[in-house]
């Protein structure tokens, strides 16, 4: 009762606020009501002085821009609220200014100041959604600046600016690529972060700016391997695929070994079975590593990552067992029929390469009736190539049900599977003609025409065999009604009248008798079949044949009986010849003139006697082999970019490449790390003393004037000096430096605050960190708590991890203070993320 | 390898909302036109000879996603997956044609958030509840309150109903779990757990030899005869579902203040879990020392805890027959449903039964006579038997009827046309209450939760709803 009375309370309450909302709101709400959007209004709205009616106009553009209407015409009015104080409506600009900028790029520039000055906002959110938009913004003239505060924030204390700088850097290199090497170091970096928020968006960089340069991972190899299971979805899935490509280049490929026979311990009886059993499959520690860090992925709920995870098997462990693969590969069926799709597709070629891979699935293959065609299609192939001799009789009996069930894109896609079954064994293909042949009679016209192509495959693959099936066909020819299969079936008997001539004759004979009720493509083959009889018999006698005629020609009464094979000939000609159909007079014509004639004779045994190649009959999936598992090209062929996995490589460097060298993260920007590091938690503390003393303000604004000056310099240096003093980062042009004055101010004390750091570093760290703890405490109290119950845990995952991360510990610990607080911040989101994650 | 653009058109292919992500991506015209020309069933279009189009309809709204082709096939699927699990949390299931339009500004700004240099970026909703305001399907919550709305509405209004709020506290920081949003706070703290099953079972058809044993024996073949209501005993021999697999999903509803920390331990009997997967939130390590052991920091709202397949169930609560070649003209055919003696369940939903039949054969069904429930013929060769509200335990129904023969088919070689007869019945409902697999909740503790009142007792109970989607009997 009490509950609900505070329920209640509570509901009167947000009813009571929100009540205010809306009437606060009912003033301004008027702007588009109708759908209908005036530029005069929408104009005024985003010029106004009230927050929220430049959200009504900012929100009227997002409309605009949504239904595709070009909305550059307001650009001078949106650039205006670059500044604006409410975060939403920032966004809004921000999203305005990365679609259209290229457009206006004169007037962009006029928000790149604001921009940059939220790069030092304290908010870390901010900073990285400033850095998104300075690199998403299409205007060449900014590069000097993108480059800047790129170089800035990837040293960012903040894994969320680092992430976004990671992304940032790939923006770069698309605006201007001739900045590649810069760019590449800065990568290097991000490559190298500690944080797994940072690493997976560094890794997909990478794979679009510089996917060759697989290099640069050698030291980050086992660290990411590491971390794998930590690292966002998405980059799970580049993650994977980059490192499948590395280990193709730089670590040396699995083999079969034999292992060193112990003797000692095993008996003389036994010795045949451990000698058989000493072939092992050795793979290379860093190898094996990988794949450990990758087969629990296996179990993520996101479809990409599993089939990233079974490329990485498929194409780097091929030989091993990889049983475990099916499980959830299965499971994914349960998907939207989309993804469903995607799966089977490659579960098809999976099952292709893995004999039996599948096997103990089958029953998930079966086609349920809501399955769509495409589906359906793709479950009987690999129900198909998943099916052994144990189990081809539970298979073939189901697929003998899609082949008479109503859907009709079943029954033909069933049939043909029949036929795949059927090379299995000799025992199964007689069990599948069996059945075959009695769906001759079938009224269903695809179950019948399909039916007598894949008996035909059977028969071909060893005519000599078939001779008696070819009989029972010729029988079966006289209560077959389907056209199609009438036609099929006289071809059939025309192609073994070379080899089984004592059935040929009869069934021309009696088609001949029912010539004029064939439909057309029957007729066709009864004229072919006659043609096909008549060269066989020319070919054996050929003399009597050219008496005969000469007979004909000098004694027309006196005729000796004539042989029945030249009158059937002739009568099925004559009937032909007066057909309706042009194209079996035609027909008729050049096959009566090339056998009634002696000299062409070489031409019509080529011509009806070809030894017809016997069909092929692949699996549909066959072909698809070439591309990656889970890539595009498999599922929708005819593209152009299938990103071939390197080959292995057959010399590959030492292991000791992959050594994590701690020195390299240092030496990639040596003074950058010596300046700005210290100086951006400074940065932090330095705001926060301002809040507290107006002391300091003075003594920076003292400051103010020389810095200026300084930037004034700068503008002179070339690039290189330039990045050398992180310290200038809004001077490039003049007008930014007067725009920019509260930015000044900032960087002003970052500077100052440098000079006092280089001299005590180590305190500064130091004095940083409980800083920074306090921040933590302050702005989220339950995140810290959080962590603290999780410490526990945390230790026991931290003997879980591997030797490489307990020495990257150590590293980090021996290195100088300056690192210890510029770690503090990742340390404690990292803590807290991996006691709180699954600890992998 | 990238996305180049996101597209929501309604199903005519009218354009509602575009996001374009590149310099010129392909139009949405051009999208329709390769939709056009493609089958229906394809999944992945080719629209130039390095960009493909992906897509996906989701309550009446077509999501269309073009790619450049080096693109993983899956990531844009799952990414549209991503999407409108988000959409579903910002603007309530169904979505629909007014919604997107009266939330472009949203839309964007969560794609703004969601997409970063054309690939996925941050798809958590919890995450997204931080970066973009939550303002709308507000006024979907007044209406009607339902419980625990109260809560809901106060963290709401906390999260940043107002910009203001939103812009000051809420985006200042990030959460240490990247999946849950930060500063949750509930008046009333509330944890529900369900458990859903969808089953898929094939039933292959009792072959006659088997009718006739059946028969000779006496147990339960009815006489054939004309009746219209004669209801027999459930039959006691029927065939062994070839395949009988329960898809289990287990969901955890939290309304949590702070960080929890929970641990939920489910049995599955001993049965085997084919390839489970897991939310990013769930600890595999516990798991793997003990399976069914689900030890996690929920994100807040809910979420989908695990993903299982199990196959070989049992074939659930409802059961059915398809009988043929009945009646003194040997033209009838009976289709039976009973439900089973219950465990605990009081009764089955929306149970429906699906006569399917060659459209091409049969003209139309004559004489149906049901026991109860309605049939009518809803679309071409199928007829469906519906049974309205609750449907008790222990009940059974049949229905009879002949079908017409079309008369422009040709006979068959003995000069007669074949009489027709169902080729299947496809059985759907719903039920409460149970599990076909099996499996259940243990015990739920709450081991750790940081700013939540030590008395509050939040767990409130769990929820099995077992699915039958596809219960198919071959005649």
């Amino acid at each position: 009762m009490v509950e609900s009375l505070s329920k209640i309370t509570a509901i009167f309450e947000t009813v009571k606020e929100l009540t205010m909302e809306a009437a606060a709101s009912a003033r301004t709400a008027t702007l588009g009501e109708d759908g209908v959007f005036r530029q005069r209004d929408v104009q005024r709205y985003l010029n106004s002085r009230h927050e929220k009616e430049k959200l009504l106009g900012m929100k009227a553009i997002a409309t605009l821009m949504s239904r595709g209407q070009d909305v550059t015409e307001y650009f001078p009015d949106v650039v205006k609220n670059s500044a604006a104080q409410t975060l939403e409506v920032r966004k809004l600009v921000y999203i305005y200014l990365l679609r259209y900028a290229q457009q206006e790029s004169d007037l962009a520039l006029l928000s790149i100041n604001a921009i940059q000055k939220s790069l030092s906002d304290q908010n870390p959110q901010i900073r990285a959604m400033a850095i998104k938009v300075l690199s998403g913004i299409k205007v060449p003239s900014i590069v000097p600046i993108v480059l800047l505060s790129i170089r800035k924030s990837i040293v960012d204390m903040s894994s969320i600016v680092r992430r976004a700088a990671a992304v940032a850097i790939g923006k770069a290199y698309e605006l201007d690529k001739s900045n590649l090497e810069t760019l590449v170091g800065y990568l290097a970096t991000l490559l190298a972060d500690k944080s797994f928020y940072v690493v997976g968006s560094a890794v997909q960089t990478f794979v679009n700016m510089c996917p060759d340069r697989l290099d640069m991972l050698h030291t980050n190899y086992r660290r990411y391997c590491g971390m794998l299971a930590d690292i966002d979805e998405w980059g799970q899935v580049c993650v994977l695929d980059m490192l499948t490509r590395y280990v193709r280049v730089y670590v040396p490929k699995g083999s079969m070994v034999k292992r060193p026979t112990d003797t000692f311990y095993s008996d003389d009886e036994n010795d045949k079975e451990v000698e058989e059993q000493q072939e092992d499959f050795v793979i290379d520690p860093d190898l094996e590593l990988l794949l450990a860090a990758a087969k629990p992925l296996l179990q993520s709920r996101n479809s990409a990552v599993v089939l990233a995870v079974v490329n990485l098997f498929d194409a780097l462990v091929p030989e091993a067992d990889l049983s475990f693969l099916g499980p959830p590969l299965v499971r994914l069926l349960s998907g939207p029929s989309e993804i469903q799709y995607v799966v089977l597709a490659n579960i098809a070629v999976l099952a292709s390469h893995h004999n039996g891979l599948f096997a103990p699935y089958l029953k998930y293959f079966y086609v349920l009736p809501s399955d769509t065609p495409e589906i359906a299609k793709l479950k009987i192939e690999a129900m198909t190539l998943s099916c052994s001799e144990s189990t081809v009789s539970e298979v073939l009996s189901e697929l003998q049900y899609y082949a008479t069930s109503v859907d009709k894109f079943l029954v033909a896609e069933a049939v043909r599977a029949i036929g795949r079954c059927a090379q299995i064994s000799n025992d199964i293909a007689r069990r599948c003609l069996r059945w075959l042949l009695k769906q001759i009679h079938s009224s269903d016209h695809i179950l019948v025409g399909e039916s007598l192509t894949v008996i035909r495959y059977i028969i071909q693959l060893s005519p000599k065999d078939h001779i008696k099936t070819v009989a029972k066909l010729a029988v079966a020819l006289d209560s077959a009604t389907v056209p199609l299969a009438r036609a099929s079936i006289i071809w059939l008997v025309g192609e073994f009248a070379g080899i089984a001539r004592y059935i040929a004759p009869d069934v021309l004979r009696k088609c001949a008798k029912g010539f004029a009720d064939e439909d057309e493509s029957a007729k066709m083959q009864i004229v072919l079949l006659a043609a096909k009889l008549y060269s066989y018999y020319v070919e054996e006698k050929p003399m009597p044949e050219e008496e005969q005629e000469r007979d004909e020609q000098l004694e027309p009464t006196v005729k000796p009986p004539a042989d029945p094979m030249d009158l059937l000939f002739e009568y099925v000609m004559l009937l032909a010849r007066y057909d309706t159909s042009y194209d079996l007079r035609d027909r008729a014509r050049l096959y009566k003139s090339v056998l009634s004639n002696q000299s062409s004779a070489p031409i019509a045994k080529l011509l009806l006697q070809a030894p017809k190649p016997s069909p092929h009959a692949p699996s549909p999936s066959q072909g698809k082999e070439n591309f990656l598992i889970g890539s595009s090209g498999l599922v929708c062929t005819s593209i152009n970019d299938t990103r071939p996995l390197p080959p292995w490589s057959s010399e590959t460097p030492d292991a000791s490449i992959r050594d994590e060298v701690k020195v390299e993260e240092a030496s990639v920007l040596p003074s950058l790390r010596k300046k700005v590091k210290p100086a951006k938690p400074k940065t932090k503390k330095a705001t926060k003393e301002v809040k507290k003393k107006k002391v300091v303000v003075d003594k920076v604004k003292q400051e103010k004037p020389k810095r200026v000056k300084k930037a004034e310099q700068d503008y002179h240096t070339t690039l290189d000096e330039f990045f050398g003093e992180p310290a200038t980062t809004s001077a490039p042009v003049d007008e930014v430096v007067q725009y920019s004055e509260p930015e000044e101010e900032s960087e002003s004390e970052v500077e100052i605050v440098v000079e006092i750091s280089d001299d005590s570093d180590e305190e500064e760290g130091k004095v940083d960190s409980s800083v920074d703890e306090n921040d933590d405490e302050e702005e989220d109290e339950d995140e810290d708590e959080g962590e603290d119950d999780d410490e526990e845990e945390e230790e026991e995952e931290e003997e879980e991890e591997d030797d490489d991360d307990e020495e990257e510990e150590i590293d980090s610990q021996e290195e100088s203070g300056q690192s210890v607080s510029d770690e503090t911040e990742d340390e404690v989101d990292d803590a807290a993320g991996r006691g709180l994650l699954s600890g992998q | 390898m990238s996305i180049l653009a996101v597209y929501i058109t309604d199903i005519n292919g009218q354009q509602l909302f575009e996001y374009p992500l590149s310099d010129s991506p392909p139009t949405n015209k051009m999208l329709q036109v390769a939709l056009r020309d493609a089958s229906a069933d394809d999944i992945v279009l080719r629209v130039s000879s390095d960009e493909l189009l992906f897509h996906r309809r989701q309550d009446s709204l077509d999501f269309l996603i073009p790619c450049s082709s080096s693109m993983p096939a899956l990531v844009p699927l799952e990414f549209i997956s991503h999407l409108i699990k988000v959409l579903h949390d910002y603007f309530q299931p169904p979505l629909s044609r007014p919604k997107i339009e009266k939330n472009y500004s949203t839309i964007m700004m969560l794609l703004n958030e969601m997409i970063e240099d054309g690939y996925p970026f941050v798809t958590e909703e919890n995450a997204l509840r931080d970066l973009v305001p939550f303002t709308d399907g507000l006024s979907k919550y007044l209406p009607t309150l339902p419980k625990g709305a109260a809560s809901s509405l106060k963290s709401i209004t906390s999260s940043g109903l107002s910009s203001k709020s939103f812009s000051s506290d809420s985006s200042s920081m990030r959460s240490n779990v990247p999946w849950r949003r930060s500063n949750v706070k509930h008046n009333n703290n509330e944890l529900y757990v369900d458990i859903q099953e969808t089953l898929s079972v094939i039933i292959p058809a009792v072959s006659p030899m088997r009718q006739l044993l059946n028969s000779v024996n006496g147990t339960s073949n009815p006489v054939p005869t004309a009746s219209a209501f004669y209801t027999p005993a459930v039959p006691q021999v029927l065939a062994e579902p070839i395949v009988a697999i329960a898809h289990g999903s287990v969901f955890a509803t939290t309304k949590l203040s702070g960080v929890p920390d929970i641990q939920l331990i489910l049995s599955f009997g001993n049965r085997v879990l084919e390839g489970p997967a897991f939310h990013p939130c769930v600890r595999l390590a516990r798991w793997r020392e003990r399976p069914g052991t689900l030890s996690f920091v929920p994100p807040d709202g809910k979420c989908c805890l695990l993903q299982y397949t199990i196959s070989g169930v049992e074939s659930g609560p409802i059961g059915g027959d398809l009988k043929t070649g009945l009646g003194p003209m040997k033209d009838e055919f009976e289709v039976r449903v009973w439900s089973r003696v219950p465990r605990n369940v009081k009764f089955v939903e929306n149970l429906r039964v699906e006569v399917v039949f060659d459209s091409e054969r049969v003209q139309n069904v004559k004489g149906t006579r049901a026991s109860s429930g309605e049939f009518n013929i809803e679309q071409k060769g199928v007829g469906v038997w519906r049974f309205p509200g609750k449907t008790p335990m222990g009940w059974n129904a049949s229905l009879r009827g002949t079908m017409v023969v079309s008369e422009d088919l040709e006979a068959g070689p003995d000069g007669t046309v074949p009489q027709e007869f169902p080729k299947y019945i496809k059985i759907s409902y719903d039920c409460q209450g149970m599990l076909v697999s099996g499996t259940k909740v243990e015990s739920l503790r709450v081991v750790s939760g940081k700013g939540l009142d030590d008395r509050a007792k939040p767990y409130k109970g769990v929820k099995y709803l077992t699915h039958g989607k596809d219960i198919i009997i071959r005649g």
